[in-house]
């Protein structure tokens, strides 16, 4: 069967999840401690497809509002981008919007997808549908809930980005 | 001038002892082949190889995959130099075989300014010591900021509960009022009766004290909501659940709520079955959760206007159903998710009284029972709560 090789990067601010969301996809476990990431940690995982396999090269960047020129070096060839915010904490939504802004500014037009992490947080959840529903206009981009604890959508978030870049293939 | 040709690799050692960093690099071919390497560079880029040579440097460094076509700009002269900084790789530590983070710069540029289209250097840079002070000085900058946004969260809550509490004190000096100048209005009646000198009319005292047994009752209860405010809130409600007849509870508080409709040229109606509708809970909370919603619609019904209780059970799904509907005004679709949230009232229940503790309580009452409770809705259509709780099993009544 046929091998295809994408290069996939994760953007949001500190601590929404994404190193968890890596972890818990790559390595089927989750962390409760935080570990700030600094630079990028690349770890792959296949995936199948219905007709052939897919490479996924996964990088977890360090998170925060600063985008900066590193940041954007990191980028280059991702052909998907999996943008996280945290559903407990709302600013890591608008942190998402200024990604977008400055991927627009250095030409660069993956595929993106949003993941609305920690929705296993039930009691401290302080975004609801309707500002997801807003940020995924406004970033142009479909968003689904995920929990790195729980597993839930984790994968169907990598699914969903290999999905549209099929889509946007053909 | 015998020495004056070292070695290269130990020039090399020379410089890398000198700089005191552990550096190491590769020449590559167009192709991303490695063509030679530092003498370190099996140190610091691959354990375990031997023969690098012809090997495409991605296979030793799939950080690089995905970035074909920006070293093809390297190649082509478009781009001069392509930075990777701080990648993470997990590095065996020594003797004990475990497993830590390195970080590493890699930097790819052309090998030759004037040619770039001959080769790349690939130069690989461990940075673990900045990267780890960078690492403590960010995580301390993140759990600060992490920190900040929490206490900032329980500084909204706590202004957020002291409005309410502020208001709640309010709205339940002002509820208590109506029963307590209904009681005044009747003690003062019959302080004119007795004062009349005149042989009394024993019904008709009796009647009066009915009224103010109701009224005391209506405030008794209000003043329970706010006892059971204190307990929710501090965690402490908790529920003695017995096998219990629900039958029981709607046919008392159907009677002892019978009089006040009455009074109110309103209408109150039950129904229950015939069979016993057994559920495992506290009868006194099942009563409080009737008198609540009973007590709410008489709120809202106007003059005429009619409540119904209704209990059944749907053996099938081993569930008890009990609903108390109105003909009243009926609730917006958009205020019904909020209505059992503390204090929420919707805006057509501004001028009429109650504390809007008493959905927020029938809430966590039947959460504590394990059961659910939602509401049937549509403005001019009138109200019906429904809540639904486990059904006993024949086994465990007898137990
Ligand atoms: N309950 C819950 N906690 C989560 C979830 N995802 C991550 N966390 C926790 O949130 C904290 C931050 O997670 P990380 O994965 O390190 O966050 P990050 O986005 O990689 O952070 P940076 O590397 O600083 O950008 C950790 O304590 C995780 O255990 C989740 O889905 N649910
Ligand atoms: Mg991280």
């Amino acid at each position: 069967m046929k091998t295809v090789q994408r290069k996939i990067c994760l953007l949001g601010d500190f601590s929404v999840g994404k190193t968890s969301l890596v972890r818990q996809f790559v390595e089927g476990r989750f962390d409760d401690r935080y570990l700030s990431t600094i630079g990028v940690k690349i770890s792959r995982r296949q995936i199948s497809r219905p007709d052939y396999l897919l490479n996924l090269l996964i990088w977890d960047l360090a998170g925060g509002d600063d985008y900066d020129d590193v940041t954007s070096g990191y980028l280059r060839g991702a052909a998907g981008i999996l943008m996280v915010c945290d559903l407990t904490r709302p600013l890591t939504l608008h942190t998402l919007r200024k990604y977008r802004k400055q991927l627009d500014e250095i030409k660069l037009d993956p595929v993106v997808v949003i993941a609305a992490n920690k929705v296993d947080l039930v009691a401290e959840r302080a975004v609801d549908d309707s500002l997801l529903e807003e940020l995924s206009q406004q970033i142009n981009a479909p968003y689904l809930l995920s929990s790195a604890k729980t597993g839930e959508g984790v994968a169907a978030a990598f699914d969903q980005i290999a999905g549209l870049l099929e889509k946007k293939k053909s | 001038m015998k020495d004056s040709k070292l070695p290269p690799n130990l020039i090399e050692k020379r410089v890398v002892e000198h700089l005191g960093t552990r550096f190491a690099y590769a020449l590559l071919d167009p192709q991303f082949k490695i063509k030679s390497t530092s003498f370190n560079f099996n140190e610091l880029a691959a354990p375990e190889g031997e023969g690098l040579q012809g090997m495409p440097l991605a296979d030793l460094f799939p950080e690089l995959i995905g970035l074909e076509e920006s070293m093809g700009e390297l190649l082509s002269g478009d781009l001069e130099a392509l930075n990777l900084d701080a990648v993470n790789r997990l590095v065996q530590n020594g003797s004990e075989g475990e497993e830590v983070v390195q970080y590493f710069n890699f930097t790819l540029f052309p090998a030759d300014r004037r040619r770039p289209g001959e080769g790349l250097i690939f130069l690989i840079e461990e940075v673990s010591d900045q990267a780890n002070l960078r690492q403590d000085l960010v995580q301390e900058r993140n759990q600060l900021r992490l920190t900040q946004g929490e206490l900032a969260r329980a500084n909204r809550e706590l202004q957020r509960l002291d409005q309410i509490k502020t208001l709640f004190l309010s709205m339940a000096a002002h509820d208590m009022r109506t029963p307590l100048s209904v009681i005044s209005g009747y003690i003062e009646l019959i302080q004119d009766m007795i004062r009349d000198d005149e042989p009394q009319d024993k019904s008709l005292i009796n009647r009066d004290l009915t009224i103010m047994q109701d009224q005391v009752h209506w405030l008794n209860r209000l003043i329970l909501n706010v006892l059971d405010l204190n307990l929710i809130e501090n965690e402490l409600l908790v529920v003695d659940r017995q096998p219990f007849d629900m039958r029981l509870a709607v046919e008392q508080v159907a009677r002892s709520t019978q009089n006040m409709f009455k009074n109110a040229r309103q209408h109150l109606s039950y129904h229950v079955p015939t069979a016993d509708v057994f559920v495992l809970a506290e009868s006194d909370r099942i009563k409080q959760v009737l008198f609540n919603l009973v007590g709410n619609s008489f709120k809202f019904i106007s003059r005429g206007g009619r409540v119904h209780i209704d209990l059944r059970s749907d053996i099938d799904r081993q569930k008890a159903i009990l609903a108390i509907e109105d003909d009243g005004p009926g609730i917006d679709k958009a205020y019904q998710k909020h209505l059992f949230k503390l204090h929420y009232r919707t805006p057509e229940s501004n001028e009429v009284q109650g504390t809007g503790l008493g959905l927020y309580i029938v809430k966590k009452l039947v959460d504590q029972h394990e059961g659910t409770i939602w509401v049937e809705s549509e403005v001019g259509q009138g109200t019906r709560f429904v809540i639904e709780l486990p059904l006993l099993s024949n086994l465990q009544k007898v137990s």
